[in-house]
């Protein structure tokens, strides 16, 4: 579970989400909505613990985040970002594979043929596409299988079918009791799918 | 790209390969020894031959392979650290650094050329300006960009130094910046052999763990690791590595570029084959060259880093045009 509480924000000088609180609970998939520049991503960050917030406090699963460590965070929470640019041709397979050596052999292949890797498997990661470098990213995130996971617009460039499939990901992984956290660009009645939405921005 | 048993084979034809030109090279040089084969299977045979051959073109041949070595891991390992295909120790400023570092050392008198003191002093050299350059870039073009003005600042208060210097090492010094193997002796193996040797098995060792930088640093932050540290770590062995190359044969243009990009291509990205293959491309181009270098006109010895280049750049053009990577 995440807590967090009177939340600001801040890029430089300038404040990107002013006194934001919510509670994401144990089992439940929230997405966050909001207009372009709105700080979802950036709120998203802060949630993940790449950003410091200017005031506020964030609790996960019942401890301050400040107090964390790199090594506990990273027993807590994965996240899939918007995308990622490659520079070296390491195959999707060896990509997938880096600082997962602990994940089980079934569950790799199950999320790969799910998410309809397993055909670009042993290509170059450099010559993939938006969307499936995308899908690459959302296997990473859920193969670790921790308490909470984090998606930036994982929707972003995805066809109907990788679309059906990351929801229904995303729904498992609710039902097994993790803690679900999406930042989308989708109408709110496109996300009736999701336990709760939260639009900021909207002013 | 080819299986792993392929790699294997790759691996122990290019050794092969490299032994049989090793021999080869002690065969010919300026000097014409009379049936060379004989001291070479031969060693207690007295002669000029066998000094020839033993005193001066065995240090020689091993300093390349160890130079060539030194030179191939330190570029898989700056490119690995920085995420960034384009970096390589002359780019990133650490080889105009570790010049800098061992001048200076020899133009205030610390240390004299070949020894221990003036590889430490470049290796702090090395690694001041390969932080510089990395402390200054935000991105992978920035790093590129930054690198080639740290180096241009770092070569610039070399040459003034040297032109001020009042000293005789100073000509020697402007010597072996464009870099010549002609030097090489029995005590440069001393220093060359155990730096180039322990600090290349550091860094295979650790290159492992350097993959995850192609994962960019927050993910790795995620995973719990702390990518500056991982990326200090590298450089400190980068530089170990190229101060040691530049303090006892000067600095060597292209190779570190060069032998990461052949070997990536012939067996992918994934770093500790990658370190290894490129130690091993490393130190059998730096051989041929040198080899070429001191035959191909004698008496005239031409220098070492023109002909790198040459053997290079062809090879690493049609990799790259052969990899099928287009504009974007």
């Amino acid at each position: 579970m995440i807590s967090a509480s009177a939340l600001t924000l801040t890029y430089g000088d300038r404040i990107v989400l002013e006194d934001f609180s919510a509670t994401f609970s144990k089992g439940t998939i929230t997405a966050i909505i909001g207009a372009n520049g709105s700080g979802k991503s950036t709120l998203l960050a802060a949630l993940a613990g790449d950003l410091s917030p200017a005031s506020g406090v964030i609790v996960l699963n019942g401890k301050p985040m400040s107090e964390m460590k790199r090594n506990e965070l990273s027993q807590l929470r994965s996240l899939a970002q918007q995308s990622h640019q490659y520079w070296m041709a390491y195959t999707s397979d060896e990509i997938l594979r880096l600082g997962h050596e602990d994940v089980a052999e079934d569950r790799f292949t199950y999320l790969v043929d799910k998410l309809g890797i397993t055909k670009y498997l042993h290509q170059r990661i450099t010559t993939l596409s938006g969307g499936q470098l995308q899908r690459i990213e959302i296997a990473r995130a859920l193969l670790r299988q921790l308490p909470i996971v984090m998606l930036d617009e994982p929707f972003a460039s995805q066809d109907l079918t990788s679309l059906a499939a990351i929801t229904d990901l995303l729904r498992e992984e609710s039902a097994a009791g993790r803690t679900v956290l999406l930042v989308a660009h989708a109408r709110r009645e496109d996300l009736s799918w999701c336990d709760q939405v939260i639009e900021i921005g909207a002013k | 790209m080819i299986s792993v048993k392929g790699r294997r084979i790759l691996l122990v034809a290019i050794l092969l390969g490299i032994t049989l030109f090793a021999l080869f090279a002690l065969t010919v040089g300026s000097a014409q020894v009379q049936s060379p084969w004989r001291y070479i299977f031969d060693p207690s045979l007295a002669g000029s031959g066998r000094d020839i051959i033993w005193d001066i073109r065995l240090p020689r041949v091993i300093a390349a392979l160890l130079v060539g070595m030194a030179l191939g891991v330190a570029g898989a390992l700056s490119q690995s650290a920085t995420n960034n295909p384009l970096a390589d120790p002359s780019i990133i400023g650490t080889s105009a650094g570790a010049t800098l570092g061992a001048s200076l050392a020899v133009v205030l008198g610390f240390a004299s050329i070949g020894t221990l003191g003036t590889t430490v002093a470049a290796t702090i050299g090395a690694l001041i300006a390969s932080l510089v350059t990395f402390a200054l870039s935000r991105s992978v073009l920035q790093l590129v960009i930054v690198g080639i003005a740290t180096s241009a600042l770092f070569t610039a208060v070399t040459g003034l130094m040297i032109s001020v210097a009042d000293k005789p090492e100073a000509r020697s010094i402007s010597f072996w910046s464009f870099g010549s193997l002609a030097l090489a002796n029995s005590n440069t193996l001393a220093l060359l052999t155990p730096l180039v040797i322990v600090t290349s098995i550091v860094g295979w060792y650790y290159s492992q763990k350097l993959d995850l930088l192609v994962l960019g640093d927050r993910e790795v932050g995620h995973l719990g690791f702390n990518p500056q540290r991982m990326r200090l770590i590298a450089f400190i062995l980068i530089s170990i590595l190229i101060a040691t190359a530049v303090s006892t044969v000067g600095s060597i243009a292209f190779l570190a570029l060069a032998a990461p990009h052949i070997t990536r291509y012939l067996i992918g990205p994934s770093n500790r084959p990658l370190v290894i293959g490129s130690a091993v491309i490393g130190a059998g181009l730096l051989l041929i060259a040198d080899t070429t270098a001191r035959t191909i006109v004698p008496p005239i010895e031409l220098p070492i880093g023109l002909i790198t280049s040459l053997i290079g750049a062809p090879i690493l053009i049609l990799i790259l045009r052969k990899s099928g990577e287009v504009w974007r």
